[in-house]
């Protein structure tokens, strides 16, 4: 493997143009360069954030259909409850506005540190949920296009002729209709305008086409290289040069790619729920508390704030990340 | 080959990616389930109510037929009847496409205005504050939601200053009898670019962002490119070379990012005619989305899809005309 003859180079990964190789010289990347250690702790806050709401509000859930579980109180939005109130509860009638005004401090404690949204929920508890939608149809949805998307554009790259034509044919007949009508399109046909799964996939399908390409021009390189020419000649399958030497040599680009994406996803994913599509009331999530923030724009200013400033947190820190990972891990790819 | 030739090839080419286009619409909105014809008479119609609902809406032929009425009829301009408000679908999109097409061109227009500058000036001061702050401008417009933004306008500009409206557009030729707070042409003229202020912006963010991006990348690779070094050993000055030998060079990823953006761009204008109310192609498709109103869905994607083809062979065509290397090959 490459990483052998590179592994002098582990403490000045990326110098010189030459990617990082391995995760430990990655990581030493990241650290220097500041804007992307920023954005990876950003991704990890958030990350952590929405795995807490993650088992809170689905595993708990889950859980509490079992007697054993049920016995012990353990319920959706167990955590929330036990800690503070439930992001769902309606605790209040009216507005109360945020921090630093006479109302945030409820019985000498600090109640309601954001405000409370238009049926008197807590902002900060439904912010810190809502980052499990975002989170999870946004990696999710990636994953389908990246995996989905590499699929197509290996095969169509390595085998080449008709069948490159005809993936590659298949794929731009998505190309044609704008990503966000064409989901509205689907999600209105499944009649799954409440379903996350449905979200996750559609937005997926959408980037099919980016990630096939990109791996397609990848696999085209690759397969030209004189050690796979020799791998042929030595006798080796189709699939094991595919696995052998394709893959490795395309996963660098896929995950500076999706990382990049995960950004884009969570901003659709916010774009759909504040159309309506993809979680209903009571689910927090942050697309959907703009919308509500709409309806009282003039009573609650900050309640239109905090969601939008939580998308541009989420999507600043992938998107610092992405740019990172692209200069350490594909020097030729950097702007 | 000819330029013309070209341009006629690229409108060929794109014929079956329409005719695929419809044959997806048609499927999808064949596939709704719920019955529309339920929608529009409520929960118990009586079934000679159905009956002729579905005779007048042609709901009661096979689907094959269906398809093939549609196809001829799209081909004669005609995208059927709403469901929901009862008019031709053609004449709801013509009412309502100029509005989506002016907030769109008008937000690439701001788009391109102030990001062409905002690479140029990045890149010659590469590593400066200035660059700096250029790049986390570019950082924030592409990571932040255009509907987000559109909201924090309403509220800042809107109903905290007073300076701009935030409602529907008005279109530039219309009558000045209709528009409020106009008498003359002018009058109308000045409530078109006012209404229009808040929404571009909003749009244009994005598109803004990503076309400073790409410029400040390209600026930043031919002002090291080997030519600009000899033309700066020839003594051309500095500003000549930015205007003459990198600026040219460099334009043309730029039109690429132009195209690839269309397709957000007409995202975004969906969410931006929601937060400011226009009465645009956005909503009208939402609209049929609602009501199960399915030629109404039918129809404004066709006109979305064929708008967006259409938008991608013109910048291909830009990019072919400005490309002295481009051939215009067979192969292409």
């Amino acid at each position: 493997m490459a990483g052998d003859g590179l592994s002098r180079n582990l403490d000045e990964p990326g110098v010189g143009g030459r990617p990082a190789v391995g995760w430990r010289a990655t990581l030493a990347y990241l650290r220097r360069d500041r804007s992307a250690f920023a954005g990876l702790i950003v991704v990890c806050v958030v990350t952590g954030v929405a795995t807490v709401a993650f088992v809170d509000a689905v595993v708990f859930a889950y859980l509490s259909r079992f007697q054993v579980f049920a016995s012990l109180g353990v319920e959706q939005y167990w955590l929330a409850r036990t800690v503070w109130i439930s992001p769902t509860a309606e605790v209040a009638p009216e507005l109360l506005p945020p921090v630093g005004l006479e109302n945030a401090f409820g019985q000498g404690q600090l109640a309601h540190p954001l405000g409370t949204d238009d049926r008197g929920r807590d902002v900060l508890l439904r912010l810190f949920y809502g980052s499990r939608i975002a989170l999870q149809v946004g990696v999710a949805a990636t994953l389908v296009g990246a995996i989905g998307g590499s699929v197509v554009g290996a095969v169509a790259g390595y085998y080449g002729g008709w069948v490159d034509d005809v993936c590659m044919r298949a794929v731009e007949v998505l190309y044609a209709v704008p990503f966000l009508v064409l989901v509205l399109a689907l999600l209105s046909v499944l009649q799954a305008r409440d379903s996350l799964l449905v979200v996750m996939v559609t937005v997926g399908v959408v980037t099919v086409p980016e990630f096939a390409r990109l791996i397609r021009s990848r696999v085209l390189s690759v397969r030209e290289a004189v050690y796979v020419e020799a791998a042929r000649v030595a006798g080796l399958s189709n699939l094991a040069i595919v696995r052998r030497h394709v893959v490795p040599n395309s996963v660098a680009p896929v995950v500076v790619q999706g990382t990049l994406r995960v950004g884009t996803a969570i901003l659709v994913v916010a774009g759909l729920s504040f159309l309506g599509f993809g979680v209903a009331e009571p689910t927090p999530s942050w697309g959907a508390m703009l919308a509500t923030s709409r309806d009282v724009l003039l009573q609650n200013v900050w309640f239109s704030v905090w969601p939008g400033l939580a998308i541009l947190v989420t999507v600043v820190g992938f998107n610092l990340l992405g740019d990172g990972l692209r200069d350490a891990l594909d020097p030729r790819l950097s702007d | 080959m000819g330029l013309t030739r070209y341009a006629i090839r690229r409108l060929l080419q794109a014929v079956p990616v329409l005719v695929g286009l419809l044959t997806l619409t048609f499927v999808l909105a064949n596939a709704i389930p719920g019955n529309p014809v339920e929608v529009m008479l409520g929960p118990s119609p009586s079934l000679e109510e159905v009956a002729r609902i579905e005779a007048r809406y042609g709901l009661d032929q096979p689907l094959a037929a269906r398809y093939v009425t549609y196809l001829a009829g799209v081909l004669q301009g005609d995208l059927g009847t709403s469901l929901y408000f009862d008019v031709p679908v053609t004449q709801k999109i013509a009412e309502r496409l100029p509005k989506t097409l002016l907030l769109v061109v008008a937000s690439y227009a701001v788009a391109l205005v102030t990001a062409v500058p905002l690479g140029i000036v990045s890149a010659k001061r590469h590593n400066t504050a200035t660059d700096h702050v250029a790049r986390v401008v570019s950082l924030l417009g592409v990571s932040t939601p255009s509907f987000w933004i559109g909201l924090l306008l309403v509220l800042v500009f809107a109903y905290g200053l007073g300076w701009f409206p935030a409602t529907d557009l008005v279109m530039p030729w219309a009558d000045p009898a209709t528009v409020a707070g106009a008498t003359t042409r002018l009058g109308v003229l000045v409530q078109a670019v006012t209404h229009l202020v808040l929404p571009t912006v909003a749009l244009g963010t994005l598109q803004m962002a990503s076309i400073a991006r790409i410029e400040r990348a390209e600026m930043l690779d031919a002002l090291s490119a080997d030519y600009v070094t000899l033309a700066r050993a020839y003594g051309v000055s500095e500003r000549r070379i930015l205007t003459r030998h990198a600026f040219r060079n460099a334009q043309l990823p730029v039109i690429t990012v132009i195209g690839l953006q269309l397709s957000s761009a007409i995202a975004g204008a969906v969410l931006i005619e929601v937060v400011f109310g226009i009465t645009g192609m956005g909503t009208l498709i939402l609209t049929g989305i609602y009501n199960l109103d399915y030629p109404l869905i039918l129809g404004t994607t066709v006109v979305f899809g064929t708008a967006f083809v259409l938008g991608t062979i013109l910048t291909d065509v830009a990019y072919a005309w400005l490309d002295p290397r481009i051939t215009y090959g067979e192969g292409a």
